[in-house]
C-alpha cells in the first residue's frame, strides 16, 4: 500500500506545543522506511496521526491515491494500517489468540471453537518464526513477546502496513536482531514498514530508506544505501553537531564536594510483582551533585524511584538519607528526612485535578499553617496559606484564581506549580523524575532558573530519566540501571563539547551489548 | 430434596446469571432489584390481561429490556453517574408497580386471582439450566462474547481494533435487566399470584453472588444454589430454634454479607 | 480547556435540571389527571407554605433531610458511598428510643443528650464496619452498608412489633416519650422542632471541619485524589474507615430526630425514604454542607407539594417515589442532551 502524508500539522491547545509544522512522508509498498529523529521531533505524533490515534490540525493523508481521515484507530485499521506499540496494551486475562482474534470483523454469535482459534494463531506465528504458543495468558509475556503479539494481531486482521514506535528501546541485542529478521520478512512479503527510532546504527542496518524529522517538519528523506551516519546525524540535530536543543544552555554544574553523601542506597533489593526487579544495588549521592540515573523503561528505573521515595518496600538493603534510614517507612518518612519530590507521572499522582488548586498547592505546606498544634481539630491558618499559595503563583507566572479546579489549568501550568510547589520546600535533597516531561518551553527554562538557584544555594538534585540528552545537559554524575543492576557509573565533564561524545556509552549500557544474562523476567504494562 | 433446592434457587440463578453478564461489560447493574420487582408485577399483569402466562412473560422481557437498554444510553447521553441512575429505576420500579396496582386494582396489596394458571416447578429449573447453558456458550465462545469480555476489562483495546465498547454495556444492561425480571416473573408464577415485596432483596443479593462465584459463569450459578442452600438450613434452623419469622427476613441479607466479606478475604492478591 | 468560570457553574446543571423536571412532572400529572387543575397546581405550589402547620411540617422535613444528605455528603466527599442509610436512620431512632423509655432517674434534657449520642454511635458502628471492611478486605463498602443496613431492619421492625410495641394501642409502635423527653416544638401543632435548629448547626460544624481544619482537608483530598493523598504523606484508606463512620454517625443522628422531635415515639418503617431522600438532596447540594440547605428546602418544597396535590385532588399515583427517582436520575447529568 502507497501512503502519502503531506504538509501535516499538529497543534496540541492544552499544553500549547506545536507538534509538527509542514511535515511529509511517503511509504512505497514492500519497503522498511524509517522514521528518525531525536527526542521531541514529531515522528510518533506524526505516525500517531497516520494510526488514527490523533487527528492532523491541517494536512493530506493519501491511502492508494484516496484521501483519507482517521477518527479512530479502529477506522486505520479497517484501512489495513497498524500500529504496534513500544509496550503494547493486550487485555488482561485473556489467552493469546483471544486478543488476537478480538475485533476481527465476522457474524457475532459465530462459534468460536476454541481448537480452531489456538490453530489459527498458532500456525501464523509458527509461519513467521514467532515462537509464541497461542494458550498463554497474557499477563505471562515478556516485553518482546507482546510486541510479537502485537504483530500477529495486526495480521490477522489483514493490514498491510505496519509502524512500530521504538521497539527496541526494550529489546536486548538479540531480541533486537530477531525483530528484524522479522521485518525483513514481512517486507519480502509485501508489506510496508514503518520503523520509528532515534537509534542510528541499528536503523541503517534494517531500513530501506530513511527520513528524517526535526522540530515538527521533515528535513529530508535518504536511501539507506546512499548516506551514512555522520550526514544523518547531522540532519537530525542540526549544523552544530551534538547540540540537542538550540535554545537550552547547559546547566552550569557545582563540583560535588567530598564528604559524607547525602543519600546511600546500599545493597537494595526490590523483587515485587508487577514491577521490575532491583538486584543489589548500590550507590550514593553527594552534597551539591546533580545525580542522573539513566535507564530504559523496565530496567527497574521507575522501581528505584519508587523505592527510594518510599512508595515500595524493599526486599532487603538500606536507604539513607541524611543519615537516617528510609526504607521501610513510606513516603512521608522520606520527605521529613530532607527531600521533594516530583514524580514522572505528574497529573495522577502530584496534583489532585477535581478539587481547587490551592489544595493541590499546600500538600506539604499545610502543615506548617495549624493555628492550635495541641488540641484537635487543628484549625488552618487560612490567611497565611492562601498567600504562600500566592506565591507560588506568582514564582511560576501563572495568573488565575486560587479556586478554579486543578484540571481548569493546562498541563504546562500544571507542571509549572508542581515544580514551584516542590523547590518551595527548599529541601536538601530533590528528586525529580524525567524532568522534561510535560514541560512547555517557558516550563523549561523555568526549571533551568531553578535549578540553577537551587543549586548555589547548596541543593543536591537527583534525577531518573529515560531520555540521555536530558540527563547529559543536567547531570554532574550519571549511572545507569539495567535489568536491575548498576551497570556504569560516570563522571559528566564540564565542557560541553565533550558531552555528546558520552552519549553512545550511555545509550549502549542501556540496552546492553554482548551475551545476553537470564531471560527478561515479565513486567506488568 | 434436590428438586425443592433447585426450583428455589432458580430465581438467584437468573439475576445472578444477570449480574454477571453486566459485570463483564464493566458496570455492574445496580437496578436488578426493582428490574425483578417489575418483573414480578408485569407477568402477572400481561399475564391475566393476555390469558397466556407465557405471553405475559414476553411482554414483560420486552419491557424491562428495553428499559434496560434505554438506562444505559441514557448514561452514555448525559454523562449521568451509573450507580446513582440504576438506583433511581429501583426506586422508579416500586412507585410504577404501586400506581399501576392501584389504578387497575385499586389496592396495593397482594394480587390473586383464581384465573391465574399454575405451572409446575420444573419448567423453571429446565429453563434456568438452559440459559446458564446458553450464557456460558456465548460468553466463552462466540466473537460476541469475547468483545463483552474486553469491553469491561480494557476497553480502549476494542477501541484500537474498531469497536465501541459501552454499545456492551447497553447490551449487558438490557439482558441483565431481562434476567432479573424472568427471575421476579418466576417469584410470582410460582406462589400463584403478585405479591409486593416478594423480591426481599434477591436483586441486590444476585450482585454478590458475582464475588461468590469468582466471577465466572459457573460459579455464579454454583453459588446460588449453595446459597438458596444455606439459606434453607437457616430456615429449618428458624423453626428448630423459634426464631421469629419476622427476623428471618433479614438473613438472606446477612448471609451474603458474611459470605461476601469471606470471599474478598478469600481472593489472593 | 474550560475557563475557570464555566466550570463553576456546569455542575449546577444537574441540580437544575433534576429539579426542574422533578417540578415538570408533577405539573404534567395535576393537569392530566386532576379535575381542577388550577387549584392543585395552587396547592402544589403553595401547599407547603400555606399556614402555620404546614410551614412548620415543611421545615421539620427539611432538618431531617439535612442531616441525613449531611451523612450521605461526608461519605461520597470521603470517597465512598454509604447505601446503608435508611439502615442506619432507622436502627439509630431505634436505640434513642430504647434510651428514651428507660432510665427513669435522667432528666429530660440529659436524657436526650444520651438519646442523642447512643443513636450516633449506633449509626457511626454500622457504617464504621462498611469503612473498615473496605480499608482491609477491599470489600465494596456500597455492598457492604447496604446488605448490613437490610439485614438488621427486620431486627428493628421485630423489636418494634413485639418487645418495644405500646401494648395499649393498635400501632405498631412504640409508648410516646414523656414530653420532657422530647425535643422543643418550635411551632406546634407541627412537627416542626429544634431539630431544626440542630440541623442547621451540623450543616455548619460539618462546614467548618470540612474546610478550614487540617483533618477536613486531608480528608477531601484523600476522598478525591487517593493517590495524591499517598503521595502527600496521608493514605486514603484510613480516611474511608472515617467517612463512612460519621455518615452512619450522621444518619443514626438523623434517625435520633426523627423519633424525638418529629414523632415523639418509635413507629415500623418511619425512615421510610428518608435515606433515599438523603441522596438525591445530598447530589443536588453536590456534597458541599452550605448547599444542602437550599437544595433540602426545594426537595421538601416539592415532596411536601406534591404529596399535597395528592390528597387534595385524589391523584392515584405514588408521586414522592416518582419524585425521587427522576431527581436521581437527572441530578448526575452532566453534559446537555
Amino acid at each position: 500500500m502507497e501512503i502519502i502524508l503531506r504538509n501535516v500539522s499538529k497543534y496540541f491547545p492544552s499544553n500549547g506545543v506545536q507538534a509538527l509544522s509542514g511535515a511529509h512522508f511517503e511509504l512505497r509498498p514492500g519497503e522498511i522506511h524509517a522514521l528518525l529523529g531525536e527526542n521531541g521531533a514529531g515522528k510518533s505524533t506524526l505516525m500517531h496521526i497516520l494510526a488514527g490515534h490523533l487527528e492532523m490540525t491541517t494536512g493530506e493523508l493519501l491511502v492508494d491515491g484516496i484521501p483519507r481521515t482517521f477518527t479512530s484507530p479502529g477506522s486505520a485499521l479497517q484501512t489495513g494500517i497498524g500500529m504496534v506499540r513500544q509496550h503494547p496494551v493486550l487485555v488482561p486475562g485473556f489467552s493469546l489468540w483471544e486478543d488476537a482474534l478480538l475485533g476481527l470483523p465476522g457474524p457475532p454469535l459465530a462459534p468460536l471453537n476454541a481448537r480452531l482459534g489456538r490453530r489459527c494463531f498458532q500456525d501464523l506465528s509458527d509461519r513467521w518464526g514467532f515462537d509464541l504458543d497461542a494458550s498463554t495468558k497474557t499477563e505471562h509475556l515478556t516485553i518482546s513477546q507482546r510486541q510479537k503479539a502485537s504483530v500477529l494481531t495486526l495480521l490477522l486482521h489483514q493490514v498491510q502496513c505496519i509502524i512500530l514506535d521504538e521497539p527496541t528501546a526494550v529489546l536486548t541485542p538479540i531480541e533486537t536482531e530477531r525483530l528484524f529478521t522479522l521485518l525483513r520478512k514481512l517486507r519480502s512479503d509485501g508489506l510496508s514498514i514503518v520503523l520509528i527510532s532515534h537509534k542510528l546504527e541499528e536503523t541503517l542496518s534494517v531500513a530501506d530508506r530513511l527520513t528524517i524529522l526535526r522540530q515538527g517538519k521533515s528535513v529530508a528523506t535518504r536511501l539507506t544505501n546512499e548516506t551514512n551516519t555522520e550526514e544523518l546525524t547531522q540532519l537530525m540535530f542540526g549544523d552544530a553537531i551534538g547540540q540537542s536543543n538550540a535554545s537550552m544552555s547547559f546547566l552550569h554544574i557545582v563540583p560535588a564536594v567530598q564528604e559524607e553523601p547525602i543519600l546511600m542506597v546500599d545493597h537494595l533489593s526490590v523483587a515485587q510483582k508487577e514491577l521490575a526487579h532491583l538486584r543489589d544495588l548500590s550507590f550514593s549521592v553527594h552534597k551539591g551533585e546533580v545525580y542522573g540515573i539513566a535507564g530504559v523503561r523496565d530496567s527497574g528505573l521507575e522501581t528505584l524511584e519508587l523505592t527510594i521515595t518510599g512508595f515500595v518496600k524493599p526486599l532487603a538493603g538500606r536507604i539513607l538519607l541524611n543519615g537516617r534510614a528510609v526504607e521501610h517507612q513510606g513516603p512521608l518518612a522520606f520527605r521529613r528526612a530532607g527531600a521533594a519530590y516530583v514524580s514522572a507521572d505528574r497529573l495522577g499522582r502530584a496534583i489532585a485535578l477535581k478539587l481547587p488548586i490551592i489544595d493541590s498547592l499546600i500538600v506539604h505546606a499545610h502543615r506548617r499553617f495549624v493555628k492550635n498544634r495541641f488540641l484537635w481539630p487543628r484549625f488552618l491558618d487560612l490567611k497565611a496559606i492562601r498567600s504562600w499559595a500566592r506565591n507560588i503563583f506568582g514564582l511560576s507566572n501563572i495568573q488565575g484564581s486560587l479556586d478554579s479546579p486543578a484540571e481548569a489549568f493546562s498541563g504546562g501550568q500544571l507542571q509549572r506549580l508542581i515544580l514551584a510547589r516542590e523547590f518551595a520546600e527548599a529541601a536538601p535533597l530533590f528528586v525529580l523524575a524525567e524532568p522534561g516531561w510535560g514541560l512547555d518551553a517557558a516550563g523549561k527554562v523555568l526549571l533551568q532558573e531553578r535549578l540553577d538557584v537551587y543549586l548555589k544555594n547548596g541543593g543536591t538534585v537527583l534525577l531518573f530519566s529515560t531520555d540521555v540528552d536530558e540527563l547529559l545537559q543536567f547531570s554532574s554524575h550519571i549511572m545507569v540501571i539495567r535489568d536491575g543492576r548498576n551497570v556504569l557509573e560516570l563522571d559528566v565533564p564540564e565542557d560541553e563539547h565533550l558531552r555528546p561524545m558520552l552519549k553512545s556509552q550511555i545509550s549502549a549500557a542501556m540496552v546492553g551489548t554482548g551475551v545476553p544474562q537470564e531471560t527478561i523476567r515479565e513486567v506488568q504494562v | 430434596m434436590i428438586y425443592t433446592l433447585l426450583t428455589a434457587s432458580v430465581p438467584l440463578i437468573l439475576a445472578g446469571l444477570g449480574a454477571m453478564i453486566s459485570d463483564f461489560s464493566g458496570y455492574l447493574a445496580v437496578f436488578l432489584e426493582g428490574a425483578m420487582m417489575l418483573g414480578a408485577f408485569f407477568v402477572w399483569v400481561f399475564s391475566i390481561w393476555s390469558g397466556s402466562i407465557f405471553v405475559g412473560f414476553i411482554i414483560t422481557l420486552l419491557i424491562t429490556g428495553l428499559m434496560g437498554w434505554l438506562l444505559s444510553r441514557f448514561i452514555r447521553w448525559t454523562g449521568a453517574n451509573p450507580f446513582v441512575a440504576a438506583l433511581a429505576l429501583n426506586i422508579a420500579a416500586l412507585g410504577i408497580t404501586e400506581t399501576i396496582s392501584v389504578l387497575l386494582y385499586n389496592t396495593k396489596g397482594v394480587l390473586r386471582s383464581p384465573g391465574f394458571p399454575a405451572i409446575n416447578g420444573i419448567w423453571f429449573v429446565v429453563l434456568a439450566v438452559a440459559l446458564v447453558f446458553l450464557a456460558y456458550w456465548v460468553i466463552y465462545h462466540t466473537p460476541l462474547g469475547l468483545r463483552l469480555r474486553a469491553s469491561g476489562r480494557s476497553p480502549e483495546v476494542l477501541l484500537q481494533r474498531g469497536i465501541d465498547p459501552v454499545r456492551y454495556r447497553d447490551g449487558a444492561w438490557a439482558v441483565a435487566a431481562m434476567l432479573a425480571a424472568l427471575a421476579g416473573g418466576v417469584l410470582t408464577v410460582k406462589i400463584g399470584a403478585y405479591a409486593p415485596g416478594g423480591t426481599n432483596g434477591q436483586g441486590w443479593i444476585a450482585l454478590v453472588m458475582v464475588y461468590l462465584g469468582f466471577r465466572n459463569v459457573g460459579g455464579v450459578a454454583l453459588a446460588a444454589v449453595v446459597f438458596t442452600l444455606i439459606e434453607r438450613v437457616g430456615i429449618e434452623a428458624q423453626a428448630v430454634l423459634a426464631i421469629p419469622s419476622t427476623l428471618l427476613l433479614g438473613l438472606p441479607s446477612l448471609l451474603a454479607l458474611l459470605l461476601y466479606i469471606l470471599s474478598q478475604l478469600l481472593r489472593k492478591e | 480547556m474550560r475557563t475557570a468560570g464555566r466550570a463553576r457553574f456546569a455542575p449546577l446543571w444537574g441540580a437544575v435540571f433534576s429539579l426542574g423536571s422533578g417540578i415538570l412532572l408533577i405539573c404534567l400529572l395535576i393537569l392530566f389527571t386532576s379535575a381542577d387543575s388550577l387549584a392543585t397546581l395552587k396547592v402544589f405550589f403553595l401547599g407547603p407554605w400555606s399556614s402555620p402547620w404546614f410551614i412548620g411540617n415543611t421545615l421539620d422535613m427539611v432538618a431531617l433531610l439535612m442531616v441525613s444528605a449531611l451523612g450521605v455528603a461526608v461519605a461520597f466527599r470521603g470517597g465512598t458511598f454509604n447505601l446503608g442509610g435508611e439502615g442506619q436512620i432507622y436502627l439509630g431512632g431505634l436505640g434513642a428510643t430504647v434510651v428514651l423509655l428507660s432510665f427513669p432517674t435522667l432528666s429530660g434534657t440529659l436524657s436526650l443528650l444520651l438519646a442523642a449520642l447512643v443513636s450516633l454511635v449506633i449509626g457511626a458502628l454500622m457504617g464504621g464496619l462498611s469503612g473498615v471492611l473496605k480499608r482491609y478486605a477491599r470489600a465494596d463498602e456500597l455492598i457492604t452498608s447496604f446488605l448490613f443496613s437490610a439485614a438488621l431492619t427486620p431486627v428493628a421492625d421485630y423489636l418494634i412489633a413485639g418487645p418495644l410495641r405500646d401494648k395499649s394501642g393498635s400501632l405498631l409502635a412504640s409508648p410516646r416519650f414523656a414530653p420532657e423527653r422530647t425535643l422543643t416544638h418550635l411551632l406546634p401543632p407541627s412537627s416542626l422542632s429544634t431539630s431544626f435548629l440542630w440541623a442547621i448547626g451540623l450543616v455548619f460544624l460539618v462546614y467548618i471541619l470540612m474546610n478550614r481544619t487540617e483533618s477536613g482537608y486531608r480528608f477531601r483530598v484523600a476522598g478525591t485524589s487517593p493517590e495524591f493523598a499517598r503521595y502527600g504523606g496521608f493514605p486514603a484508606p484510613a480516611y474511608w474507615v472515617y467517612a463512612m463512620a460519621g455518615s452512619g454517625a450522621l444518619h443514626g443522628l438523623a434517625g435520633f430526630f426523627a423519633v424525638a422531635g418529629t414523632y415523639g415515639l418509635c413507629h415500623q418503617g418511619f425512615s421510610g425514604g428518608l435515606g433515599w431522600s438523603g441522596i438525591a438532596v445530598a447530589l443536588i447540594g453536590r456534597n458541599k454542607p452550605l448547599a444542602l440547605f437550599p437544595a433540602a428546602l426545594m426537595f421538601a418544597w416539592l415532596k411536601a407539594g406534591s404529596d399535597g396535590a395528592l390528597l387534595a385532588s385524589g391523584l392515584q399515583f405514588e408521586t414522592s417515589a416518582f419524585v425521587q427517582a427522576i431527581i436521581l436520575l437527572l441530578v448526575t447529568v452532566r453534559r446537555k442532551p
